[in-house]
């Protein structure tokens, strides 16, 4: 009866934990899968499988991957690491029970899962870590069933060898369990040679892997501690709902996120910017000094890369959306990134190039996620949708040969501003990215050469401190088209300044989502 | 049992043969097939690797008989077409000096289309071992995960030299033999633990160096070994990218200044000539003649970057180089002119036997790998004129290239496949000067050249197996010790 009591326990904080973790992804960690399965490539090939082979843990990075791919599909991200989970538990489990550890198994079990739960807290974290951890403890298993000594020991140093070649750092769970198994057998020297042996298989297998040492020990990956990371989770999730085309959902999210984050706004102004509506709304949240871009290049962060190219797509700069793709790509697992792949294929599309475009889409055929999606975008089947997005797009490519470092993004949109000035997008990523930099010359500059008479407040105001600054005659404001009303209002905003001598919160409930007031208060330099 | 073996056999033919469809009634097209990559007509070594091509157009099938004066090969399959090396070695071995036929049958929609017969010719020339080249993401700034591999060209076997996960964070770039020999290895390591690597003599004998000194403008770059092993000629270079709005270019990479210099590995020094170290001008690629007489490099004036870049135009030179002293020639001779040619040079190469020089000619600038008008050209040292290389060049990107030790085979990257990923192909050349049409490096799968996401880079022939002590290698760069160039002002 106890015994029976004691299982029905078992099984219920096993179903507690497991609904928990469940709950838990599910409910507040579910972007991270998104961008976990987005920032690898798993291809049906035989050429891509044999990668690989080229490292240790072939087996434990080809299942792990194998199962990250379906991370696209609502639900099954957590799902799947749930199952995955149990699965370790149950292993371990069975693998201490093995070890006559049966009293401590099932809370060791918990431990084990519980761990390797917390390090998928962190983004870069790969799923073969868990299968890597299976995988030795399945070798563990067989090996338990091994009744003779001596079978057991050559046994014993064959599976080290496969356990590291199949699971990597596993072989060091598969040895500390074989240790722990026979610890109360004779003949310790064969115990330490296995040791010995797990750690010096990998090591002299460095050089045929290439690896370092501490990466060699180590493959394919451990886990950090750390704490949920609701931050990079706001990020992913404005991402993906940007990605899907959920922009009100983006809105959403951006009110509910500290907006001091770059990333925050940056898809704040992309959504604001696709509704042509970036100068009516620039103000209404936090926009950071430097601009409208995340700075991209070597230095720049995976999350960064990943997310930056955005606002090269919706302008229309198919170069630096390129670029941003390519660097994203090569910084991903594997230099292989799903999303990069797409956009290069469509970057391709619409600048005509079949052959690069053929090359992207035929590795996404080779997807078990993206075959339907290459289809419809193969040159000479092409669905309606697509070749309206393909034609409404290549409206806005740049026809204008310069050279610009990769990050002179004023040069870029000036670009796409002359090759079609009627590139809204662009228009206003130019004048607002001026404007956040405080750049009033600039702006002045740009405005007169592109602007096509919008009547947008947040341009006026600006103007306003650019004709006040040169001193210049009220024919001028006639000539921008400025009101009376807006006048007056500066006027007031000026007298205020001035009589207070620049005190903000003189300024702050009247003015505080003026061009004028960001000018004077925010992101001072 | 014998019985039982002879009728498992018979059985496993029936069913291979089973699974052939025959070729019936086929429309005649008076075409070449299309097939991927493209071997209709080439001419290729006695001691290649097969090659397996697939039906570039959708098929269901695809029927292929490869016709020797012996043997017969005949491969039925729904995508590529896989030949086995041994019965490829054979084929090829009956065959030196004579040309296979190779006749390709499509079947689509439940008909066979049988194309123009082509022939592949073997030419008794033989090719070196294989090729060292890298592997890295096309032409942006940064790298993660990158390598230098060595493949032999016999079989489809690709190994690791070096990859950047052994010093991670790295890049591995410019790395060169002493006449494709891989005992004498130079390469270099970018970043925190960047260094060039010298192996002057076999696995054991590497030297970890700081190729910067007090009076060079950057580290060593571009190297090139002189036959007798002492010297190695470099080029210092202060290098950006860039990068172009339209489309075709997309990436222009540009020396703000560059100047060159030959290390002398005997007394560890730098030889610094005023000459090819002018203010005025930009010095790149520097090689070797032959015979070590001679080094050619390519010269610019210097402009303003970026405004003028499109006016930067590299001109073909030449300055004497006595071995015996280190010592430099009085003048510089210019070959081929910028200004005659409106157009700008990269990448010379000589032939190991001495006739000719092959460079890269291209509209404006230094880096030609992303102008898709690069061309390969071909100079001949004796009668000194040069002539586009029409039998290998493409409407896109000829770049980087290297001949073989015998001079008859040269190899060169090339975009022409999709415009983004350069691939690499060998060509023939014949005691006068004619190149064979080229054939892209052979894959075990054809497709393998679609789904890889790196791009071949600075491929050189090595007549037997690298060797590097990979161990040491890495524990030495990561220690982060280096030897100093010390340096020696010539006149």
């Amino acid at each position: 009866m106890r015994s029976r009591l004691s299982i029905y326990y078992t099984y219920g904080i096993i179903a507690l934990w497991a609904i928990a973790c469940l709950v838990f992804f599910q409910g507040f960690y579910s972007y991270h899968f998104f961008y976990k399965e987005q920032t690898q490539l798993f291809l049906f090939s035989a050429d891509y499988l044999n990668t690989y082979f080229s490292k240790p843990a072939w087996l434990a990075c080809m299942g792990g991957d194998f199962l990250t791919q379906f991370f696209y599909y609502k639900f099954a991200g957590a799902a799947i690491l749930t199952i995955v989970l149990l699965l370790l538990g149950d292993f371990t489990r069975r693998s201490f029970e093995c070890c006559m550890c049966g009293r401590f198994s099932f809370v060791i079990a918990l431990v084990v899962m519980t761990v390797e739960a917390v390090f998928y807290f962190r983004a870069d974290f790969r799923l073969s870590s868990a299968v890597a951890l299976i995988g030795s403890m399945g070798l563990f298993l067989l090996y338990c069933l091994i009744c003779k000594e001596w079978i057991k020991w050559v046994v014993a140093v064959i599976f080290i060898i496969l356990a590291y070649w199949m699971f990597g750092y596993g072989c060091f769970v598969f040895v500390l369990l074989v240790v722990l198994h026979d610890i109360s057998q004779p003949k310790g020297w064969i115990k330490l040679a296995l040791l010995v042996l797990a750690v010096g298989f990998p090591l002299s297998m460095r050089a045929h892997y290439l690896l370092t040492w501490q990466t060699s020990l180590s493959y394919p990956g451990l886990g950090t501690f750390q704490k949920p990371n609701f931050t990079i989770e706001n990020i992913f999730a404005l991402d993906n709902e940007y990605y899907f085309g959920n922009y009100d959902k983006v809105l959403k999210i951006v009110h509910q996120s500290d907006k001091s984050l770059p990333e925050v706004s940056y898809f704040y102004n992309l959504v604001q910017a696709r509704r042509g509506l970036l100068p009516d709304s620039l103000l209404n949240i936090s926009q950071q000094a430097q601009g409208l871009f995340m700075k991209l290049g070597p230095n720049a962060s995976m999350i960064d890369l990943y997310i930056g190219g955005e606002v090269f797509d919706l302008c229309g700069d198919m170069t630096f959306d390129e670029h941003s793709a390519v660097l994203a790509n090569v910084f991903s697992s594997q230099n292989r990134n799903v999303r990069m792949v797409k956009r290069l294929a469509e970057v391709n599309l619409v600048n005509n190039d079949t052959a690069a475009a053929l090359k992207y889409l035929r590795i996404l055929q080779k997807t078990f996620v993206y075959r339907k999606w290459s289809a419809r975008r193969m040159p000479g089947s092409q669905t309606p949708a697509v070749k309206d997005y393909l034609q409404q797009k290549r409206q806005y490519i740049n026809r204008l040969d310069t050279l610009r470092n990769a990050g002179n993004y004023r040069l870029v949109l000036a670009g796409l501003l002359h090759s079609n000035p009627q590139n809204i997008a662009a228009l206003d990523y130019l004048l607002c990215d001026d404007l956040l930099r405080k750049d009033i010359s600039s702006f002045k500059k740009d405005y007169d050469t592109f602007f096509l008479l919008r009547s947008k407040r947040l341009y006026q105001e600006a103007l306003l401190i650019y004709l006040a600054g040169t001193k210049a005659k009220p024919e001028e404001c006639i000539k921008y088209h400025i009101s009376d009303s807006l006048l007056k209002e500066f006027n007031e905003y000026t007298a205020i300044y001035v009589q207070t001598k620049g005190n903000r919160w003189a300024l702050r409930d009247k003015f505080g989502h003026t061009y004028w007031y960001y000018f004077h208060f925010i992101n001072k330099r | 049992m014998k019985h039982i073996n002879i009728f498992l056999f018979v059985l496993l033919s029936a069913f291979v043969t089973s699974c052939t469809k025959s070729v019936t009634n086929p429309i005649d097209c008076n075409e070449y097939p299309k097939i991927y990559p493209d071997y209709v007509n080439v001419t290729i070594p006695q001691n290649i690797a097969p090659l397996n091509f697939m039906a570039a157009p959708s098929v269901d099938l695809l029927d292929v008989v490869i016709k020797g004066t012996k043997t017969t090969l005949h491969f039925q399959e729904d995508q590529a077409i896989e030949i086995p090396i041994k019965k490829w070695k054979n084929i090829l071995k009956e065959n030196v000096g004579k040309s296979l036929t190779v006749s390709v049958c499509f079947y689509k929609n439940k008909q066979w289309k049988k194309y123009k017969d082509f022939v592949i010719h073997i030419s008794g020339d033989t090719i070196d071992y294989g090729l060292v080249y890298r592997l890295i993401a096309p032409g942006y700034e940064v790298y993660s995960k990158m390598g230098i591999y060595q493949r032999n060209l016999s079989n489809f076997d690709q190994t690791p030299i070096i990859e950047n996960t052994l010093v991670t964070g790295s890049c591995v770039n410019c790395h060169a033999f002493k006449h494709n020999n891989p005992d004498c290895v130079s390469f270099h390591v970018r970043g925190e633990h960047g260094a060039t690597v010298l192996q002057m003599n076999g696995p054991g004998s590497e030297k970890f160096m700081d190729t910067k000194t007090a009076k060079t403008i950057s580290s060593c770059v571009y190297p090139y070994w002189h036959p007798d092993g002492r010297y190695i000629a470099y080029s210092n270079n202060g290098t950006k990218q860039a990068f172009h709005s339209v489309r075709n270019e997309r990436i222009e990479v540009v020396d703000k200044e560059s100047d060159i210099v030959v290390y002398d590995t005997k007394e560890n020094k730098l030889l610094l000539c005023p000459r090819i170290m002018t203010k005025g001008a930009f010095e790149t690629f520097p090689v070797f003649s032959a015979d070590g007489k001679k080094l050619y490099f390519c010269s610019a004036y210097a402009k303003k970057i970026p405004d003028q870049y499109k006016e930067i135009k590299y001109s073909l030179c030449s300055i004497d180089f006595d071995a015996e002293h280190g010592t430099f020639g009085n003048k510089i001779d210019t070959l081929i002119s910028a200004h005659s040619t409106g157009k700008s040079i990269s990448f010379p190469r000589p032939s190991f036997d001495g006739k000719y020089l092959m460079f890269v000619m291209f509209d404006y600038g230094n880096f030609s790998i992303w102008h898709r008008e690069a061309d390969l050209y071909l100079l001949d040292l004796k009668t000194g004129k040069y002539r586009a290389m029409t039998e290998v060049n493409s409407n896109n990107t000829e770049s980087f290239h290297d001949w073989s030790t015998n001079s008859r085979w040269f190899v060169f990257s090339s975009r022409r496949d999709d415009g983004l990923y350069t691939r690499l192909y060998i060509a023939h050349i014949d005691a006068n000067g004619k190149a064979s049409k080229p054939f892209m490096l052979p894959q075990r799968n054809p497709m393998q050249n679609v789904y890889n996401l790196f791009s071949y880079n600075v491929p050189e022939f090595i007549i037997r197996p690298v060797k590097i002590n990979v161990k040491r290698t890495g524990s030495k760069l990561m220690d982060k010790k280096r030897d100093k160039f010390g340096y020696k002002e010539v006149k």
